[in-house]
């Protein structure tokens, strides 16, 4: 009896090591955020989507949080080739200017997809991060880029973040929990 | 590099006689590489910034101090090392280091250029965040900056053994902690 | 625990001798264990690079501070020494003494000949006329076939130019269009996953 005692002990103790061993989020969790924002991507405007040139991936850092990130052009734009050897200025002007209008659209729905994640992944500490990171793609070529990130990184305290979902903290303090970084 | 050195010793030189415009110059030249050595030490922009003030300060004040004109990078690091160190003992009572690196939670800098992945600079940053002050200064001095052994000995003004081993240890760290990232499909 | 004979990382940071660095070398190649650490080493040194330098948010620089400045004759001194006038006045200054040196030691006046026969005179002159005209015209297309491989090339280098530039623009559309439609199976491929 008291062998069998001391072998559940052991078994209960290696199984008990193995989960603690093992990630502390799964993927699962992982990848229904991450289609979950790209759904969010294709969806935000149907007048002119975004062009969601690289699905979002997904991963949880120890220590940091979990940190996400997409890549996408603000508008779907045409390109210089040999049969168009020089784009109209009138149309550069006008891809900057309705680019730069877009721009509010996207950190919106980063703000909303984050508030998303931080009340879907239990398995994130409350006092790690949740990290949302979007490159922006630009045909340089021709594109007038100015003021325009060509990455735009969000990230914020996870508990922060479900306080306002929960309603324990006014939308209106997303701006000041919200950490964004604009390269 | 031997034509940029050269240049420096004439700033240096023209420094040493007054001529601010060639210290502005030669702080141009050194001041990415000052700011981001501290940025990585202290974890906070604006601190990082205000510390690089300060160094550039104190190296014109004391550069007539300076004997070999050759030797301007280690003891312009020298300099930063110790801003960064009192500015640590400034945050925390007197005699006590922090054990652990102090980024703030929400403070992870993640910047760097579009070119590469944003997870692996905040996994870098993170793990960097982990060592102590001492270790990432090592890791920070040679992999960053590019020092050789005896010059970091300089900076740090302790043997080469010990900045060996500083280094070599933050290294273990390092490789359990990103090398596992390969295999989630990070790198 | 690493069975290298010599550390691996000293092997990373080249602290080693050539000798030595060719042990380590040779160890590697046949030890499975050793050769995953040196490779993990590398990866770890690989990826702590990733993190690149930041740009400094504010421009450091100090206003001109007059304790430390020369004093105004230094300043003056220098400002003319360093500059365009210098030149200026050590042209003027050797011209000057050129024509001193001139003026004194004139060379003396050189004395021509007197040609008596005027018909070979003008065979003379006809040869060397035509001899010139021939020289001038050989010359004249010499350089308007210089001319003309240079217009030939520039041509050749702008056109290659022209031709890079559309293949670049080219290969930029492809990668865009690539990148939607690994967009589209990434989607398409969750879509099917899905249980119905």
């Amino acid at each position: 009896m008291k062998r069998i005692a001391i072998y559940s002990m052991l078994l209960a103790a290696a199984v008990w090591t193995a989960a603690a061993d093992g990630p502390r989020v799964g993927l699962s969790a992982i990848r229904a955020m991450e289609q979950s924002f790209d759904k969010r991507i294709l969806t935000a405007s149907t007048e002119s989507p975004f062009d969601l040139l690289g699905t979002t991936r997904g991963v949880y850092l120890e220590g940091c949080g979990a940190v996400f990130t997409a890549e996408l052009s603000l508008l779907v734009t045409t390109n210089i080739s040999p049969f168009l050897q020089k784009i109209p200025k009138d149309y550069v002007a006008k891809v900057h200017a309705k680019k730069l209008e877009r721009l509010p659209l996207l950190k919106r729905t980063m703000r909303e997809a984050m508030l998303d994640m931080a009340s879907s992944l239990d398995g994130v500490p409350a006092n790690e991060n949740i990290v949302l990171g979007v490159s922006l793609d630009y045909f340089t070529k021709w594109e007038d880029t100015t003021g325009l990130p060509s990455q735009i990184i969000m990230q914020a305290q996870r508990q922060k973040l479900l306080d306002v979902q929960l309603g324990r903290a006014s939308r209106s303090s997303l701006d000041s929990i919200i950490r964004v970084e604009e390269l | 590099m031997i034509f940029r050195a050269v240049e420096d010793a004439d700033l240096i030189g023209k420094a040493r006689q007054g001529e601010v415009e060639a210290y502005n110059l030669l702080i141009s030249r050194w001041e990415k590489r000052v700011y981001n050595y501290l940025l990585r030490i202290v974890g906070e922009r604006e601190e990082a910034l205000d510390l690089s003030q300060d160094v550039f300060l104190k190296a014109y004040q004391n550069l007539r101090k300076l004997d070999d004109p050759a030797r301007f990078a280690p003891w312009l690091f020298r300099i930063a090392h110790n801003e960064a160190f009192s500015s640590f003992r400034k945050r925390r009572p007197e005699g006590e280091l922090p054990d652990q690196a102090q980024f703030p939670g929400d403070e992870i800098p993640a910047g760097g250029p579009a070119a590469f992945p944003i997870e692996l600079s905040i996994a870098v940053t993170t793990a960097l965040g982990k060592l102590s002050p001492e270790h990432r200064e090592a890791v920070i001095l040679k992999i960053y900056q590019g020092f050789k052994f005896e010059e970091m000995a300089e900076i740090l003004e302790c043997p080469v053994s010990t900045v060996k081993s500083r280094l070599y240890t933050a290294l273990d760290v390092l490789k359990a902690q990103l090398a596992p990232l390969k295999s989630r499909g990070v790198t | 625990m690493s069975c290298s004979p010599f550390d691996l990382r000293d092997y990373l940071f080249g602290e080693l001798a050539e000798t030595d660095r060719r042990q380590v070398d040779q160890h590697v190649r046949s030890c499975s264990h050793c050769h995953e650490d040196l490779e993990r080493l590398r990866l770890t040194h690989s990826t702590l690079l990733a993190l690149r330098d930041e740009e400094v948010p504010q421009r450091i620089g100090f206003v001109s501070d007059q304790v430390f400045e020369p004093s105004l004759m230094r300043r003056a001194w220098r400002a003319f020494w360093e500059s365009s006038a210098r030149l200026g006045f050590a042209s003027a200054a050797m011209l000057s003494a050129a024509l001193v040196i001139f003026a004194f030691f004139r060379p003396a006046a050189a004395v021509s000949v007197a040609v008596t026969d005027t018909a070979k005179i003008e065979q003379q002159v006809s040869e060397r006329v035509t001899a010139a005209v021939e020289k001038a015209v050989a010359e004249s297309e010499a350089r308007q076939a210089r001319k003309t491989a240079e217009m030939l090339q520039v041509a050749e280098q702008r056109f290659d130019e022209q031709r890079a530039a559309d293949m670049k623009n080219v290969s930029d559309t492809i990668e865009v269009i690539q990148k939607r439609y690994n967009v589209r199976e990434t989607l398409l491929a969750r879509a099917m996953e899905e249980p119905k």
